[in-house]
């Protein structure tokens, strides 16, 4: 009895979740829609247009160099920084990772209203630094958690004395010994922190907008011209937004099954491995 | 030691970057709150003006209703799902999780353009209860606040299945066996073991789901432009709009929504070190 009614209670979640999505694919492929129940007949027509218009592509890519570009920045300026503070100053973690965690509590509205305010006013900053700049904030708790995380778990510091020991320098150290170390974390961290920038519309559209237009900003244009057009634009980023977030997990099961630990880890509490990368999960509720 | 010292300087591109754009802009609007539109110099002025603008506190309720509605309702569904996703084997479990966390993501413009798909005037569901001779926009309207707060749901409910699964997978089988063997029934049970058990982890979850929803801007402003009359609608319209503005009362706005946010942070913060020692005390 309790059974079905799991299996009830999750059909109907599941239901209302993948609905909405599933609605916009199949509005994506249907060449005409209206006054009917089921489409008129099926296209690829609009994914055609779609991926045959410039603009479009052109929005992608601009997702994609400021998306990669701020999650580069962020590994660059916290992975010597997450280091510095694991090794010599532990007792300085809980300040740097209240820093690291501000853009937690504060929404993306917030920063847009104080950045525009402050360098659209007292200097002017160019459209694409700005909301790099911006984008690396909003990232920067992922990535310090996940950094942190792999620090803890990956025995980085014993590693690193232990090279240091054996006569490297600790610039080898940390560059052959360290981030091979954790470089699955690195790799995980920075695909779930692109798939969520590839999502961001407020910073893009209040700070740059026009002058540097984000896939999101173009769906939201395009929202009121063609609802077919629109939702393969929708279908086509939540595909790649799930086969990031997929790669991701897959790689999270690798790095799993690749320590000796795992069958314990396993056995302890099946949910405990996947980490989500949502804000309650990093601040880790038990 | 000189590496030690050394290597303090490769926390100055973070200590910087954070300045720049982080504190800096932070203090510029708490700046702007407090200070004069015309002479610069210091005043009160915007947020008496915030105070006596019925408008400005409209928006204010609407935002915490429709916060208080939605989290609430994701919270209570979220019990619900996860108590079943429990129910199901380990393999299961981690698929349901990789699609809910997968679903997360979906919020913003996307989604609220998915729900105009649905439920719109010209929307799939809509038709199709209009071929079976039902009305639905008659009844339902999508760019009403109703309609709102179903998108706003769908946003939440993932993100509450996410963060009550690990809280509740803490609460064991065993306690409830022993439970019945002492005589327990399952409201008993659910009553006075159960509930102040996860209290902590409940309280947690829905301020972090309040947090949330008051901060949401792109949803609402993709199903209805600027119609619905919410704090993050206005605050953009003030600072970015194309009618009127005034970033110092955009300040004063932000500042105290950022007050309302820390309050909520503060909240969770302190019952997720309640919900820790839960854990350990057992």
């Amino acid at each position: 009895m309790f059974k079905a009614k799991n299996n009830l209670v999750i059909a109907l979640f599941l239901i209302y979740i993948l609905l909405p999505i599933g609605a916009t694919f199949l509005y994506s492929i249907s060449s005409q829609w209206q006054n009917s129940i089921l489409p008129a007949s099926l296209t690829l027509n609009w994914y055609k247009e779609l991926l045959g218009d410039p603009r479009f592509i052109a929005a992608l890519m601009r997702s994609l160099i400021v998306g990669a570009g701020a999650v580069i920045l962020g590994l660059i300026v916290l992975l010597p920084a997450v280091f510095t503070i694991n090794l010599y100053y532990p007792e300085k973690e809980k300040y740097v990772s209240l820093t690291a965690m501000l853009p937690f509590i504060f929404p993306g509205i917030m920063l847009a209203v104080g950045l525009i305010r402050l360098y659209n006013n007292y200097f002017s900053f160019p459209p694409f630094l700005l909301l790099l700049g911006a984008y690396f904030i909003i990232i920067m708790p992922f990535i310090y958690q996940g950094l942190q995380n792999a620090f803890k778990s990956g025995n980085s510091i014993e590693l690193f004395y232990t090279a240091l020991s054996l006569g490297a320098s600790p610039l080898q150290s940390f560059v052959y010994v360290i981030i091979p170390n954790i470089i699955t974390s690195i790799i995980i961290v920075s695909l779930l922190s692109l798939s969520f920038l590839m999502g961001e519309f407020v910073l893009a559209n209040l700070l740059v907008g026009g002058t540097y237009e984000t896939v999101q900003v173009y769906l939201f244009k395009s929202l009121k011209q063609n609802g077919h057009l629109a939702s393969a634009i929708v279908s086509f980023y939540f595909l790649l937004i799930s086969l990031i977030s997929i790669l991701a997990f897959k790689l999270k099961d690798y790095r799993f099954q690749t320590k000796a630990e795992t069958a314990a880890a396993k056995e302890f509490n099946p949910v405990s491995q996947i980490k989500i990368k949502q804000r309650g999960d990093l601040l880790e509720l038990p | 030691m000189a590496v030690k010292q050394k290597l303090l300087y490769s926390l100055l591109p973070f200590i910087i970057l954070v300045a720049l754009f982080q504190i800096a802009p932070l203090f510029s609007i708490i700046k702007d709150s407090f200070s004069s539109a015309s002479s610069g110099g210091f005043t009160t002025a915007h947020y008496e003006e915030l105070w006596q603008n019925p408008f400005y506190m409209q928006a204010f309720k609407n935002s915490f209703l429709i916060s208080i509605a939605s989290s609430l309702a994701a919270l209570l569904a979220g019990i619900i799902i996860v108590k079943s996703i429990l129910g199901f084997s380990p393999n299961t479990q981690e698929k349901l999780l990789v699609i809910t966390n997968m679903v997360s993501n979906f919020a913003g413009v996307p989604l609220a353009f998915a729900f105009i798909i649905l439920l719109g005037t010209n929307g799939l569901f809509t038709l199709l209860l209009g071929q079976l001779g039902f009305d639905l926009a008659s009844r339902f309207d999508l760019y009403s606040w109703r309609g709102l707060i179903l998108i706003y749901v769908y946003f939440q409910l993932p993100l509450a299945v996410l963060l009550l699964l690990p809280a509740m997978a803490n609460v064991k089988k065993e306690w409830r066996e022993a439970a019945f063997t002492l005589g327990a029934n399952p409201l008993l049970f659910t009553l006075k073991i159960e509930l102040p058990f996860l209290l902590p982890s409940l309280l947690g979850t829905l301020s972090l789901l309040l947090a949330n929803a008051m901060g949401a801007y792109a949803t609402a402003y993709a199903l209805a432009g600027s119609n619905f009359n919410l704090i993050t609608i206005r605050i953009a319209q003030l600072i970015a709009g194309d009618l009127f503005l005034n970033p110092h009362l955009a300040g004063a706005m932000t500042v105290i929504l950022g007050l309302m946010l820390i309050a909520s942070m503060f909240i969770y913060q302190k019952s997720l070190s309640y919900a820790r020692r839960n854990v350990h005390n057992v």
